[in-house]
């Protein structure tokens, strides 16, 4: 998680405004798709070896939604058939799944923006996976539509002596990650609700 | 405790490769394995399938190798039905063994024959088929005390965008030679 610090989600108080005149920190501050429009509180995911979809759903951010105790989450696919195994003996048993998406603020702009993406938990009753982690430096930018997020969730696949071992199909293999965003203007510090983001298998 | 593959040259031929070479020189596949199964220091041979610029590991003569072989290293009497040549590790035990009769080995590819089969541990109880273990039809009257099939590689697909898992293998292997081999055994199968 980031460090918070000023104001939380409602955009008011927080120690910076308390001395800083009278402004306020970023309100408002949501993770979504695009600027505007659908969708909001959703990423888009991708993956570097599979640039066509091939095994990873096609997704736009439809699958997340809010719950009142989950907070934010969705879940994309990945079927794993003979385009994910051809994926991972290409890239030597690595895959890196990539985030995209946009910092929104309602209410007081931003001057400065920061990202953050967190391996939380894995299973895989096939064992395939040797090693899962975050990988690479946050951007700060606003805009991450085009370009990913930075940080990228990196999976390893053991080479299990006939070729890479694979993930269990069919709902029994899963990666989770968090994605956190915060917006920051001279009165403090705002952090979007976290996007709780898991890729289970097809 | 492993079965040590000696005397098979470096070399390449078509989408298949032997690479003398140790815990920390090959591949990335085959580093990563040596990552996986924890391979202690050594010299190994180990083949190798290339796929465009990347190279596959998928047989070594690794002590966990010799694990995954125990079904077999119980069974290595009679005449023995071999699916699939990789470097030809198998053939070191059954050389050794007295009570082994006859050893059938059939591999489909023909440039993994030819960079192993002149090289490889064998003696005149050993016969190659050139021929694919799912569509060889054996000679009329064949029949087998144990067979063990190794040719099922974990990207291996049916060509309707479905993996042949382990399972499916051994379903495959099962009814085609069921009737024919007192015993069938298989790498990676429960």
């Amino acid at each position: 998680m980031l460090t918070t610090y000023g104001t939380c989600e409602d955009g008011t108080g927080g120690p910076n405004n308390a001395s800083g005149g009278g402004g306020s920190a970023p309100a408002l501050v949501s993770i979504a798709t695009s600027a505007s429009g659908n969708f909001d509180g959703a990423v888009i995911i991708g993956c570097d070896q599979d640039p066509t979809n091939g095994f990873l759903d096609v997704n736009s951010g439809s699958t997340f939604s809010n719950h009142p105790i989950a907070g934010i989450t969705g879940t994309i696919g990945y079927t794993v058939g003979p385009n994910y195994s051809s994926a991972v003996i290409a890239s030597n048993g690595l895959l890196t799944y990539t985030v995209f998406g946009y910092i929104r603020v309602g209410l007081n702009p931003a001057t400065s923006f920061q990202w953050d993406v967190t391996f939380q938990n894995d299973s895989d009753s096939n064992n395939a996976w040797t090693a899962i982690a975050t990988n690479g430096s946050p951007s700060t930018a606003q805009d991450r539509t085009s370009n990913d997020v930075g940080e990228d969730i990196k999976v390893v696949h053991s080479s299990g002596g006939r070729g890479y071992n694979l993930p269990a199909p069919f709902g029994n293999s899963f990666i989770e990650f968090d994605v956190d965003a915060d917006a920051t203007n001279p009165n403090g510090t705002t952090s979007a609700s976290t996007v709780k983001v898991t890729l289970e298998s097809n | 405790m492993r079965w040590q593959v000696s005397g098979i040259p470096d070399g390449e031929i078509g989408e298949y490769r032997i690479h003398n070479c140790t815990e920390s020189t090959g591949e990335d596949s085959w580093l990563n394995y040596v990552n996986y199964a924890s391979v202690p220091s050594g010299d190994y041979t180990v083949l190798y399938r290339r796929f465009g610029n990347a190279y596959l590991n998928i047989m070594q003569d690794t002590d966990r190798e010799y694990t995954e072989h125990d079904w077999l290293t119980q069974r290595m009497s009679g005449d023995i039905l071999i699916g699939g040549l990789g470097i030809g590790m198998v053939h070191i035990p059954l050389l050794a063994s007295d009570d082994v009769t006859s050893v059938t080995v059939v591999e489909s590819e023909q440039a993994v024959i030819d960079l192993v089969w002149d090289h490889c541990a064998k003696d005149d109880r050993f016969t190659l088929v050139h021929d694919d273990i799912h569509t060889w039809t054996p000679p009329a009257g064949s029949s087998w005390d144990v067979g063990w099939f190794d040719t099922w590689l974990t990207h291996d697909d049916d060509g309707n965008g479905n993996l042949i898992t382990s399972d499916d293998y051994k379903t495959m292997i099962e009814s085609k030679y069921g009737s024919l081999i007192t015993e069938i055994g298989g790498w990676n199968w429960s």
